[in-house]
């Protein structure tokens, strides 16, 4: 059965026949002109003229190189190919009043789904009430069962999350997946705002623009509440997989930002269910790691045990409560895309609350209905490998060929539970200046969320860009370029 | 029964390592079935030990040498009271109850899932026919026990179990090439069957009884006891009775003379020894010795 997981209004049938409208445009409203709030803008680049827009984005792209902030594309045959970040020069805007049930929405969900991760690792509650099919959790490939039992500091799993939003014909906020692991964005989001500041000052004399620069102090905090010898004593370290890793630019950016170490997995040592940093004054003892180094490589004890990128017995450490891990191992099935499906469902078993964000329907491949519906209809449909990310393992329906659908059809057949699928939905859109050009692109948002003291919005976001005209692929690890994004204060 | 338990293990390095992280899974259970009396573990060179249950249940020892050395000597003394004389010794349930009863174990501890749905490259899908024989079904008129003994027995004609056999465990093709297995690769067959069946199975380390080594009335005259050495059998949730450990190598069903030690989904969840050295070019080399002595006194 396909999950309806709309949580108010419309529901399916909306969303089916409206596929059939135009993407809603996040710039102009239906008679061509700009929307109220970006009138400021707009009105400034007619006084100037347009052409000033052009040494503009020439200056960023200038900036962003000689910043180094840089992004690494991998190709089919591993060649990783280092590109400055690209960056369009127009500001994506949201109000206020569209901002307040964004953040009320995600700040609901993360809650939410700290509490399944709870319950998952320990009583597994939802299981037992037939709200979740166990099932599907234990056929996930992130379900760590090594780590059951195991009481992280303050019950907190998702310190640190990314939640991918679209918005469909009608312009409504819905989530399309949630990252749960390590998400990767955030210096992007902060360098977007550095780079537009210093670039179009004028912009922001006319807006009230809620800040993101902050993202590193509001982190840091959240991680120091999580050490176990108190914030005062905390020790930090970002833990990276190195220079090979596509966000490694982010790790150092991150790490200094905090003013705290960076460090690979060889840095650190684990002695008597404590983790050590190896420096030229001897060991010093590690409170909290910020980890982006995925669970499969974390600990050769307990996971691959091939592993040269983690730390040997950094679990143990963990169990036994003198190092804290951000995120948790074991969140990744919070995110997994089979899971996607019931968080409307999770949402209210947990907190009894109506979901305030809608989601993106999704169709089930392990159902025989949903999956001879899908594979009837896959030219219509936006096929994910579930515990993949970063736009990897995907088939964008319409615009694949016969030979790629078979291929999918294939692997769904072999496999359903490592599949879903979800209607297209029409991205909204906005404009970007491209070659001298007002060019309208397809975009989505990744606000990000921290989870310390309390459940933090930043408020903006990385708006990623589908820079191919007509493309709805955003991920920047396809190509995909970003626009600053800013949330009004009023 | 009760048990004097004694496990030595020497690591050794061709290069010396500086950094050693060793995660041992030795020392018996301790539940319904039987007792953990008495547990120590010792190194050389002495480092602090730590123990804790890792997310199957089971008792992990974990220690970290991070001076050079060229060896590692360890050491894990237990005594443990078995108490499962005989394994039929429970209130079975009516035929036509056996199913409900093994949905409602996974309804009241979905945790039992993993034991259901684990495939991987040890205990993968398995095709209808193995060796050109149909892999038994499960069938509705006999109970579930009768029908698991026989399974052992099937497993045991297809791939007779070499006692003698030095390997690590491996999956199941190569297993059929060689057309005998250890312990362990009998194992992970029986496994594989029972969860196509729906019925929850696991995969369980242990220690036998000395007995089990002695010479045989087929062995010559004069003839040693064979090295005592870890053994590897399956436990099956049995309708009324809860698990029961089933033992394809030896075709027996595992009672007071089997110490359990570890649990998993298949022999990987359940190394005895773990281990990651930083450093060191070549793989160490690692010498056993196990001992089980019934206690008489």
């Amino acid at each position: 059965m396909l999950r309806q997981v709309l949580s108010s209004g419309g529901g399916l049938t909306s969303i089916q026949a409206s596929a059939r409208t135009m993407p809603y445009h996040e710039f102009y409203r239906d008679d061509f002109r700009p929307r109220d709030h970006y009138l400021p803008m707009w009105e400034h680049i007619q006084t100037t003229g347009q052409q000033i827009l052009g040494h503009k984005a020439r200056d960023a792209h200038l900036t962003l190189h000689t910043e180094g902030v840089t992004f690494t594309v991998y190709s089919e045959n591993d060649e990783g190919i280092e590109r400055v970040w690209p960056f369009d020069i127009l500001p994506r805007i949201i109000t206020a009043a569209e901002w307040t049930p964004i953040e009320a929405g995600l700040k609901q969900r993360i809650r939410a789904l700290n509490l399944f991760l709870k319950d998952l690792y320990h009583g597994q509650r939802i299981l037992k009430d037939g709200v979740v099919p166990p099932e599907l959790i234990y056929r996930g490939k992130d379900f760590r069962r090594e780590i059951m039992d195991i009481t992280p500091p303050h019950d907190i799993y998702t310190h640190i999350s990314g939640v991918d939003l679209i918005r469909d014909e009608a312009g409504r906020y819905l989530v399309l997946e949630d990252n749960l692991r390590t998400p990767s964005g955030v210096s992007y989001m902060i360098e977007n705002r550095i780079v537009e500041r210093r670039i179009l000052p004028e912009f922001f004399a006319r807006y009230r623009v809620r800040r993101v620069e902050h993202y590193p102090a509001l982190l840091l905090q959240a991680l120091r509440h999580l050490s176990p010898r108190g914030a005062e004593q905390a020790n930090i370290v970002v833990l990276t997989p190195g220079i090979y890793n596509s966000a490694y630019f982010e790790h150092t950016f991150l790490a200094k930002e905090m003013g705290v170490e960076l460090a690979e997995g060889r840095d650190l040592v684990c002695r008597n269910d404590k983790v050590y940093l190896k420096t030229t004054k001897g060991l010093r003892q590690v409170d909290v790691i910020y980890r982006r180094v995925d669970d499969d490589y974390l600990d050769p004890l307990v996971f691959r045990s091939d592993s040269e990128l983690g730390v040997a017995g950094i679990i143990n450490a963990w169990r036994a409560g003198h190092v804290a891990l951000a995120n948790a191992p074991g969140s990744g099935i919070a995110d997994d895309k089979a899971v996607f499906a019931y968080v409307p469902d999770i949402i209210r078993y947990y907190l009894g609350e109506t979901p305030i964000l809608a989601s993106v329907p999704t169709y089930q491949m392990t159902d025989h209905q949903d999956r001879q519906y899908v594979l009837d209809n896959m030219e219509q449909m936006v096929i994910k490998a579930v515990a993949e990310s970063g736009g990897y393992g995907m088939l964008m329906g319409p615009s694949s060929t016969t030979a790629q659908r078979a291929e999918f059809a294939r692997k769904i057949e072999a496999n359903p539970r490592n599949y879903i699928a979800q209607p297209v939905i029409q991205l909204s859109r906005h404009i970007c200046y491209l070659d001298g050009e007002l060019e309208s692109r397809h975009l989505d948002l990744r606000p990000f969320i921290i989870y310390g003291n309390e459940i933090e919005v930043v408020p903006g976001g990385l708006t990623r860009v589908a820079m191919t005209k007509g493309s709805l692929i955003v991920n920047s690890s396809q190509g995909g370029g970003s626009k600053d994004t800013w949330v009004l204060a009023d | 029964m009760r048990y004097q338990i004694e496990r030595t293990g020497r690591i050794q390095f061709a290069a010396p390592a500086r950094e050693h992280h060793v995660q041992l899974r030795l020392a018996p259970w301790d539940d319904d079935s039987q007792t953990l009396l008495r547990v120590e573990v010792t190194v050389a060179p002495e480092v602090g030990i730590a123990a804790v249950r890792d997310g199957f249940g089971n008792l992990v020892h974990h220690f970290a040498v991070l001076g050079a050395h060229h060896e590692l000597a360890f050491r894990m003394r237990a005594e443990v009271e078995t108490r499962l004389t005989n394994p039929f010794d429970f209130q079975p349930v009516p035929l036509a109850r056996e199913r409900a009863w093994i949905a409602d174990a996974l309804h009241q501890a979905p945790r039992l899932w993993d034991f259901v749905l684990h495939q991987g490259p040890l205990t993968p899908d398995l095709p209808a026919q193995l060796r050109d024989q149909p892999v038994p079904q499960r069938r509705e008129d006999r109970a579930l026990f009768d029908q698991i003994q026989e399974l052992s027995a099937w497993v045991r004609t297809l791939t007779p179990f070499d006692p003698e056999l030095d390997k690590p465990v491996c999956a199941l093709p190569a297993l059929f090439d060689l057309g005998r297995g250890c312990a362990a690769d009998l194992a992970h067959l029986l496994i594989a069957v029972v969860r196509q069946w729906g019925v929850p199975a696991r995969f369980v380390t242990g220690y036998l009884d000395a007995s089990y080594f002695e010479p045989d009335d087929e062995d010559p005259p004069g003839t040693e006891p064979r090295p005592q050495r870890s053994h590897f059998w399956v436990e099956v949730l049995i309708p009324g009775a809860g698990w029961r450990g089933v033992d394809p190598a030896l075709g027996l069903l595992a009672d007071a003379t089997y110490v359990r030690v570890a649990i998993g989904r298949d022999a990987r969840d359940v190394l005895p020894l773990r281990q990651a050295c930083r450093g060191v070019g070549v793989a160490p080399t690692l010498e056993e010795t196990l001992s089980v002595i019934p206690d008489t006194a």
